[in-house]
């Protein structure tokens, strides 16, 4: 018996999401997903497993959705199943039809690959697309970022954007010359204390070679 | 300069970089780490496509994220992106 199968064996008359993680030692762990959509509760599921990941020897989600075949749209399982060591899971689309009230599943049908939940998932490995810098001299692999955000009330969010492009940019620039990056930020028409710009200058110190601000006439 | 935009949430990054190969009209990279929620950023060009074509790109995706529940931040206007009327005002700054 497959670990689909023995997933479909929990699916209930009236399926509520869920994630199954068999362990080498010890009995399975199962959580029962509450969520408001089979998106949501795949993410929780995920979460479930990864959390279990270190004696896991396998792991099923379950969902509830409709899929469409040969254009017609059925009611269907969904199971993400992977075995420890796989760096991939696969994603089956299970139909089924309701039977004297118990659910009658047909063949599962191959829906997609994605990454296994028991691998931990660097995001930065994932194909993200092309980059576009606002301005790039090719001659010293320089590319300049120019941001016009609202920082009077909060930078954090500038700065993980920026620290987050800023590693994306060094990534895909040619390696040589050795890259560097440089940033303005442009805050004309808003108040934003000299500390803070020395602050947030600061915060971008590691993965950018200057930091420059684009002020107000009056404030230079 | 590109406008933009932080999504924070619970967010499924398989699904997000298989959407981003659409969103034409976008640059987009996960943000992890740095002391903050899991996120993305998104930096819209006006020079990758037309303003309809971003239109529909933005609200397709933007749904996606919706579905997930994630929270869209514009950082130009420090607030969240929550109508459509917001993505059209957002263009407009793009676009004009």
């Amino acid at each position: 018996m497959s670990i689909v199968d023995r997933a479909l064996a929990l699916v209930g008359a009236d399926p509520i999401p869920f994630a199954l993680v068999e362990r080498s030692t010890g009995g399975p762990q199962y959580a029962s997903l509450m969520a408001t959509n089979s998106v949501r509760a795949s993410i929780m599921g995920r979460r479930f497993v990864a959390a279990h990941a270190a004696d896991a020897t396998g792991y099923a989600l379950a969902v509830d959705a409709f899929v469409r075949i040969e254009g017609e749209r059925r009611d269907a399982i969904i199971v993400e199943h992977a075995m420890a060591g796989a760096p991939t899971a696969e994603v089956v689309a299970c139909p089924y039809q309701r039977v004297d009230g118990a659910l009658s599943f047909g063949d599962p049908l191959p829906y997609r690959i994605r990454p296994s939940a028991l691998v931990p998932l660097d995001p930065n490995t994932l194909d993200w697309g092309v980059i576009t810098p606002d301005f790039y001299a090719a001659g010293d692999n320089r590319a300049i970022h120019v941001v016009n955000h609202a920082l009077e009330v909060d930078d954090t969010r500038t700065v993980r954007f920026l620290r987050a492009r800023a590693r994306v940019f060094d990534r895909h620039l040619p390696a040589s010359p050795p890259p560097t990056q440089e940033c303005t930020i442009d805050i004309r028409g808003q108040h934003v204390p000299a500390s803070r710009q020395v602050d947030l200058a600061a915060r971008l110190g590691d993965v950018m070679a200057k930091v420059t601000f684009l002020r107000d006439e009056e404030d230079n | 300069m590109s406008y933009d935009l932080v999504v924070e949430g619970d967010l499924d990054f398989v699904d997000l970089a298989s959407a981003a190969q659409d969103l034409i009209c976008a640059d987009m990279f996960p943000i992890v780490g740095d002391g903050g929620p899991d996120a993305i950023g998104i930096a819209i060009l006006s020079k990758r496509t037309t303003l309809d074509g971003a239109r529909d790109q933005l609200r397709a995706f933007l749904a996606t994220l919706e579905v997930m529940g994630a929270t869209i931040h514009d950082l130009y206007t420090g607030s969240p992106i929550e109508h459509e009327s917001d993505i059209d005002e957002l263009l407009a700054r793009v676009f004009e």
